[in-house]
């Protein structure tokens, strides 16, 4: 049953291995589980933002170039710029230099006026592109389909990645084309990343096998490191995934951009690291706490164990002592705890003065009957009623004893009589009887109850011989002086009496009654009598139980007290 | 004085009545203009070119193109070379007209009412018209050298009248027309043809949306 590879050698050890086991797996599934849910929470979160990211993205482009639109649409009803175009057959200088003011003004990266026919009438910056057929005839054909007969896009020009905007110059019917472009640089790429709270590098895909970078938000050592991990041409990454930067993860997002002369993508980041760095909080948080719950559990534990195994050890130390006979009260705080323990140490308290007390009575018994009896008393069901047995009772009472009694002091009178009762009953004892009772200076013992005795009835009659040796040799020690001051009489007979406890049941004493006690003592009343001139009568029943012969003179019959037959009897001689 | 001037009046009329004997032969042409999808398109001028190149007598003509409720009006005009327009301003608010076609370059800054001059339109060829404070007006004046001309109306038709028996090459011209260099052209000979058709190739119509006027009936 001991699935541990070691043993507890204490109750207190083992309790706190338990609860501490208990505690540290609750406490580390929960934090399993709030670490699992808190990761959950973190990826979704940052794919969620990144999504956001995108979309805002999304918008703010297609914000700039309404304002882009909306710029160069005022530009194009500028009576000046017009008054210009129409003397620029005459002044092509002034107007380049009106251009490249509107250029300015609206801090346009280039401006070009494009004729119906598409051709370049002037570049505000390369004038060798006049006359030149315009290098993005996608933007003028998106103009010419639309209604407002207005284009706007993203546009790959020269390497470079631009907002452009195409707007009719109206004087007042379209005359051409006016067509202006915001580079897209780093700076614009940090606006997006300000407003995005994202990394934005937008990334041409040309004939080239990588590419190259237009403008990013990211620092120069980051760039070579993104164009190294950059996915293979005309890959997109359209769901959050995840890319090493110098040993770094960003979660990264690459879409296509709709862009005009050119296969340009954006990639939308977000430093994983900074992005977990509040989980990680939340986390190490979590793990302080952890061990400050284990900590406190320790203590704890460490204070209810020894809170129960201390009175349960000194329940032990008690029980320990009353085992080796100390019964003496020890009286400690486990009693007067309100819980199990202290009803366990009331108990075991009440138990020890039980046997203290039963010891006592034993003890008692033992003094005052006989330990035979004592022995069989304890033993047994403690149950009133008895049984039929056949019993041999002796019955002996000192005779003439009022005229000692008067010439003794009480005290003198005590010690003789405890002398002599005391010789008779280590006689008694000795032959396996035992002593009933003793009324006053009589004494009562049983031969056969209750134990069984096979020689019961040889027994009393070599116990009544000895009584009378022991006798004579008590009276020679207290009374030198020679006068027998002490006399007794003997009655002994053998016959069917109830054997049991009698009384009520809180008290009670193991006795015999019946015919055969009263015969006894009927017997024992005979010895007064001088006619029979001895100190012993014993009746025939006695003498047949008996297994052996002893010396006996026939006494005749004798009349019972309450019988009608009469009884034989015999002296027992020396 | 007075007997000398009415003899003078006499003399005109007198000259007038032969220009009309001679055009007792005079004749007229009816010109339909319909569209590549066969619709009638207003708006577009026919004008008689004779074949002979002589220059045709110059009409005086007083024409005008004015401004109400914030359009030009007409929309579409037609004047002989050498033609003055005027531009009155039937408005409560004023006009900045503009024009910088090659054919006349000309501006009226912001005025209210009827200029004093009138602008002279002495070269050939299509005249934009534009106003820089409403960039929804605009208009057109078509300057030939001819006095033949009409503009036509909704049903697509024009008639060219007393024009001198001959043969006349007639153009027809309409803002939306895809080749403004070489307008279509077709030879008659008068009076024997009576009548003539063409058909254009014109651009969708585009026109630019007025800004929401204080009437508050919305866009007009
Ligand atoms: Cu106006």
């Amino acid at each position: 049953m001991n699935l541990l590879p070691f043993r507890f050698r204490t109750f207190r050890g083992r309790l706190s291995f338990f609860f501490l086991s208990l505690v540290a797996l609750l406490l580390a599934t929960t934090f399993l589980i709030v670490l699992q849910a808190n990761r959950r929470h973190a990826q979704r979160q940052i794919e969620d933002n990144l999504r956001a990211g995108s979309r805002i993205f999304s918008t703010l482009t297609e914000r700039r170039l309404d304002e882009l639109n909306e710029q160069a649409r005022l530009l194009a009803y500028d009576y000046g710029f017009k008054q210009a175009f129409g003397s620029s057959a005459d002044d092509p200088g002034t107007m380049r230099l009106a251009m490249q003011n509107f250029r300015d003004r609206i801090r346009a990266s280039f401006m070009v006026l494009v004729s119906l026919e598409q051709q370049t009438l002037y570049d505000s910056d390369a004038s060798k592109r006049d006359g030149a057929p315009f290098d993005l005839p996608d933007l003028i054909n998106a103009a010419e389909a639309h209604d407002a007969l207005e284009a706007r896009g993203l546009v790959l020009r020269d390497g470079q990645l631009f907002a452009a905007v195409v707007v009719p110059l109206l004087t007042p019917e379209p005359a051409a084309w006016i067509c202006l472009g915001f580079r897209i640089d780093d700076s614009s790429a940090r606006e997006l990343g300000v407003l995005t709270n994202l990394d934005v590098s937008f990334f041409a895909q040309t004939g080239e096998a990588r590419g190259s970078l237009l403008a990013s938000t990211l620092p120069d050592t980051r760039r070579q490191e993104l164009l190294a991990a950059w996915p293979r041409r005309g890959q997109t990454a359209p769901e959050p995934t995840q890319m090493e930067l110098g040993q770094v993860p960003f979660v990264t997002l690459i879409e296509p951009l709709e862009v005009r002369h050119g296969r340009v993508a954006v990639a939308l980041q977000r430093n994983l690291r900074e992005e977990l760095l509040p989980f990680r909080a939340l986390e190490t948080a979590l793990i302080a706490l952890g061990v400050a719950g284990l900590l406190l559990s320790i203590i704890a534990v460490v204070a209810i164990s020894g809170s129960v195994s201390r009175p349960v050890l000194r329940l032990a130390e008690n029980a320990r002592r009353v085992e080796s006979g100390d019964y003496s009260p020890q009286p400690g705080e486990e009693s007067e705890r309100r819980d199990e323990l202290g009803q366990l140490a009331r108990s075991f308290q009440n138990m020890t003065e039980g046997l203290a007390e039963r010891d006592k009575v034993r003890d008692l018994l033992g003094k005052v009957a006989s330990p035979a009896i004592a022995a069989e008393l304890t033993s047994r069901p403690l149950t009133l009623g008895g049984e039929e047995k056949k019993v041999t009772v002796l019955f002996c009472d000192l005779i003439d004893f009022t005229p000692l009694s008067e010439r003794l002091t009480p005290s003198e009178l005590l010690e003789v009589l405890n002398a002599y009762l005391t010789a008779m009953s280590r006689i008694v004892d000795a032959h396996g009887g035992v002593i009933d009772k003793y009324i006053g200076d009589a004494l009562m013992a049983l031969f056969g109850a209750p134990l069984e005795m096979p020689d019961q009835a040889a027994a009393a009659l070599r116990t009544a011989g000895e009584m009378r040796t022991a006798l004579r040799e008590l009276n020679q020690r207290l009374f030198p002086e020679g006068e027998d001051a002490l006399r007794f009489g003997i009655g002994i007979h053998t016959g069917i009496v109830i054997a049991g406890n009698v009384g009520s049941p809180t008290r009670y004493n193991y006795t015999v009654l019946g015919d055969g006690v009263n015969i006894a003592a009927r017997l024992e009343s005979l010895t007064r009598s001088a006619d029979y001139a001895t100190d012993i009568i014993v009746s025939e029943a006695t003498l047949q139980e008996s297994t052996e012969t002893f010396r006996t003179r026939p006494l005749g019959e004798a009349p019972v007290k309450g019988k009608q037959e009469l009884v034989k009897i015999h002296a027992l001689l020396e | 004085m007075a007997p000398h001037r009415s003899f003078s009046s006499l003399l005109v009329a007198l000259c007038l009545w032969c220009c009309c004997s001679s055009s007792a032969i005079a004749a007229e042409i009816a010109v339909t203009v319909r569209d590549s999808r066969g619709a009638p398109v207003r708006d577009a001028v026919i004008y008689a070119l004779p074949v002979t190149g002589k220059a045709p007598p110059a009409r005086r003509q007083k024409v005008e193109v004015q401004q109400r409720d914030q359009q030009f009006l007409p929309y579409v005009s037609v004047v002989q070379t050498g033609s003055a327009v005027l531009f009155p301003n039937n408005d409560d608010v004023k006009h900045h007209v503009y024009s910088f076609s090659p054919a006349k370059k000309f501006e009226l800054p912001l005025y209210a009412g009827t200029p004093a001059e009138p602008i002279v339109f002495d070269k050939p060829g299509v005249v934009t018209l534009g106003c820089n404070i409403h960039d929804w007006m605009i208009a057109y004046v078509l300057v030939v050298p001819t006095p033949w001309f009409a503009v036509t109306g909704a049903d697509g038709a024009a008639q060219l009248r007393n024009l001198p028996a001959g043969a006349y090459d007639i153009e027809a011209w309409q803002p939306r027309l895809r080749n403004q260099a070489q307008p279509p052209r077709q030879r008659v000979n008068l009076p024997a043809q009576s009548s003539t058709a063409f058909q254009l190739d014109l651009k969708p119509e585009v026109r630019l949306r007025r800004s929401p006027t204080d009437s508050g009936d919305g866009y007009r």
